[in-house]
C-alpha cells in the first residue's frame, strides 16, 4: 500500500514537474551540492517559520520571510499542506502548523512502550508536592529540551512547555547533564564557556562532583529568581543517561518542602521511565 | 475511504504515507522526507538507510541526501556507530508553540469547525474538575438559531451522555459511580441500572447517547478523549436539537467525533489541552 501511493507520486509528479525524486534538480539550485536537499531544507525553514510565528501567516509572509520566491514557496507550502503538516488555519487565507506535525512531536517525546502509565504517575507526584515535573534530553551538542511535563493543579503554579531548549549546562539539570551525561572535555567546556566565566569553572567542577556523588541536584533560585529547583537523572540499568528529570516550585514552597521524600518519589520515577526506554 | 471526508481526512493524519491528490503538483522530495519522519518515528526504532529506502521505496541516494539533510536540521539523529537513524527532537522545539496548553485546541480548531459546520452541531470539549465535568471551550456552527453552552460552565461528574462515558471509562469505582449518579438530576429520570447498561453500551462501542434525558429538547453524542483504552478525563461531545439528525447520520456524527477525539489525545500534552 505505502509503495503503491509512494511510486504513484513519484510518476504523477516526475510527469507534471520534470523532478526526479533524487532531489538533484534542488541540489542544482542550491550550489550546495551532496550536502542538502534543497527542497527539504526550504520545506524545514518553512515549518520552523510557522512555529514561531505567533499567528497563522499568510503566503506572501511566509516566501518574504522564508527568503523564497512566490513559486517556489507556493509550491512547498501546498506539498506541505498535501502531507498535512501544514494545515490553513481557520482565519483567512493563513497557514500554520498542521495536527500531523505536532502529533509527530508529541509522539516523538515518548519511550517506545506505554506510557500513560508514567504520565499518570508524574501527574499523581506533581498534585502531591504541588510541583511541575518536565523531563529534559539533549538536544544537538550544546543544548538541553523539554519533553513530557506534567503541571500540579494548584490555580497559580509553574509552567515549563515541551519544546524549550536550554544551554546544556544550565541550572540542576545542567548539573545532571554534566555528572552523568558522559561528555566529552570538549562538550564540558564548550557548553561551560557559554554560561560561566573562568573564574566559576572550580565552583562548577565541584558541583559536578557532589551531583555524582550524592545522585541529584537542586538549584535555589539561582537560575530563576523565585524559584527552587531539584533534578535526578534518569538512567538505564546500564547506567546510560536517557533524560534528566526536574521538580520545580516556588523558592518559598521548595524551602519547607520534605526534600528527600521528593528525591525517593523522583527516582522511583526514574526507574519507571528508564524501563521504557530501550537499550 | 469511509463515508465521511472528515474521517479520511482524520486517518490520512495518523497514516504513514500521505494518500496525495495525484492531480496536484507536489515536491517529492519533501513527501519523502515526511514518510522517512513519520516511519523513524512510528517504529522509535534505529534504522538503517538501506532498510528505510527500501520500506518506502525511495532510490538509495535520494534516502541518503534526505536522511543526512534531516540530520543536519536536528529532525534525524545519526549514530555512526550503528550506522542508524533515530527521531531526534528537532520537531518537538519547531512544534512548541503548539506543544503548550491550547496547542493541541488550536491545532484540530478547523477541522472540528468544520465538523461543527457541516453537521449543524455544537462540539464541546470537557475537562474533569473534581466532582464535575468543566467545559473547556466549544465549538459552534454560526446558524442562526444554535446549542450554546457556556465555557467555564460545570455540570455534575455524571450528567447527560458524557456522565456514561465518564462512568464507563473514568477510572471509578463502583461506589462513586453511585454516589456521583445520585447528584444528577434528569429532565426524564433514568434508573441506576439503565444507567450503568448505557455507560456498558458506550464502553463496547466507544460513544453514548443522550436523547432528552438529561436535557430535554437536546440530544448530545459523547465520546473519550483517549488514544487506547486508558483512564479518562476529558470528554468530546456533539449537542444537536432533538430530533435533528435521523440515526443513521447520528451514528455517522458519533464515528467522526471518535476520530476527532482521538486525534485530539494524539496531540494532547499531559493534563491541559
Amino acid at each position: 500500500m505505502a509503495k503503491k501511493q509512494i511510486k504513484a507520486a513519484e510518476n504523477d509528479s516526475t510527469a507534471e514537474t520534470g523532478a526526479d525524486l533524487s532531489g538533484s534538480s534542488d541540489r542544482a539550485d542550491s550550489g550546495e551540492q551532496q550536502v542538502k536537499v534543497a527542497s527539504v531544507a526550504k520545506a524545514i525553514s518553512i515549518l520552523r517559520l510557522l512555529g514561531d510565528a505567533q499567528f497563522p501567516l499568510t503566503m506572501t509572509e511566509i516566501a518574504r520571510d522564508a527568503g523564497l520566491t512566490p513559486s517556489s514557496c507556493h509550491d512547498l507550502v501546498s506539498t506541505l499542506v498535501q502531507i498535512g503538516l501544514v494545515q490553513q488555519s481557520s482565519v483567512g487565507k493563513c497557514y500554520e502548523l498542521g495536527a500531523r506535525l505536532v502529533r509527530i512531536a508529541r509522539s516523538s517525546m515518548t519511550p517506545r512502550g506505554d506510557f500513560s502509565s508514567v504520565q499518570r504517575q508524574m501527574n499523581l507526584i506533581a498534585d502531591k508536592y504541588d510541583v511541575n515535573i518536565s523531563l529534559f534530553k539533549r538536544f544537538g551538542h550544546h543544548s538541553y529540551i523539554s519533553t513530557q511535563v506534567s503541571e500540579g493543579s494548584a490555580p497559580i503554579r509553574i509552567r515549563i512547555s515541551p519544546g524549550q531548549v536550554f544551554p546544556l549546562l544550565q541550572g540542576a539539570v545542567g548539573l545532571c547533564f554534566a555528572a552523568f551525561g558522559k561528555l566529552t572535555p570538549a562538550e564540558l567546556q564548550g557548553a561551560g564557556s557559554a554560561l560561566t566565566t573562568s573564574g566559576r569553572q572550580k565552583k562548577l567542577d565541584h558541583e559536578i562532583e557532589q551531583t555524582a556523588q550524592r545522585g541529584w541536584a537542586a538549584d535555589r533560585g539561582r537560575m530563576q529568581p523565585g524559584v527552587g529547583t531539584i533534578a535526578v537523572p534518569v538512567r538505564r540499568p546500564d547506567g546510560v543517561l536517557v533524560s534528566v528529570m526536574e521538580l520545580v516550585t516556588f523558592q518559598n514552597k521548595f524551602d519547607q518542602a520534605p526534600i528527600e521524600a521528593i528525591i525517593q518519589d523522583a527516582q522511583a520515577l526514574a526507574e519507571q521511565i528508564a524501563s521504557l526506554e530501550r537499550s | 475511504m469511509t463515508d465521511s471526508p472528515l474521517i479520511d481526512q482524520i486517518e490520512s493524519i495518523f497514516e504513514a504515507v500521505a494518500d496525495l491528490d495525484a492531480d496536484r503538483k507536489h515536491i517529492n522530495a519533501v513527501v519523502a522526507a515526511a514518510n522517512i519522519i513519520e516511519v523513524l518515528c512510528a517504529t522509535k526504532t534505529p534504522m538503517r538507510m538501506t532498510a528505510l529506502s527500501r520500506e518506502l521505496d525511495i532510490a538509495p541516494s535520494s534516502c541518503f541526501n534526505i536522511l543526512r539533510t534531516l540530520t543536519q536540521e536536528g529532525i534525524v539523529r545519526f549514530d555512526r556507530k550503528g550506522k542508524t537513524y533515530a527521531i531526534d527532537l528537532g520537531l518537538v522545539a519547531i512544534a512548541r508553540s503548539y506543544l503548550n496548553p491550547g496547542g493541541s485546541l488550536r491545532v484540530v480548531g478547523p477541522l472540528i469547525e468544520e465538523f461543527a459546520r457541516q453537521r449543524e452541531i455544537t462540539v464541546v470539549v470537557w475537562k474533569r474538575t473534581g466532582h464535575h465535568m468543566m467545559v473547556v471551550t466549544y465549538f459552534d456552527n454560526g446558524s442562526a438559531v444554535r446549542v450554546h453552552i457556556e465555557p467555564g460552565a460545570r455540570f455534575p461528574l455524571l450528567a447527560g451522555a458524557m456522565g456514561r462515558v465518564m462512568a464507563a471509562r473514568g477510572g471509578l469505582s463502583t461506589r462513586e459511580i453511585k454516589q456521583y449518579f445520585a447528584r444528577v438530576k434528569w429532565d426524564k429520570p433514568i434508573s441506576f441500572d439503565e444507567f450503568i447498561a448505557d455507560a456498558e453500551a458506550a464502553r463496547e462501542r466507544g460513544y453514548s447517547y443522550d436523547s432528552g434525558m438529561f436535557n430535554s429538547g437536546i440530544q448530545t453524542i459523547s465520546t473519550a478523549i483517549a488514544q487506547g483504552d486508558e483512564d479518562v478525563d476529558a470528554v468530546l461531545s456533539a449537542t444537536m436539537f432533538a430530533g435533528q439528525h435521523d440515526r443513521k447520520t447520528a451514528e455517522i456524527i458519533a464515528s467522526e467525533l471518535g476520530h476527532l477525539a482521538k486525534l485530539i489525545a494524539s496531540v494532547r500534552i499531559g493534563r491541559s489541552f
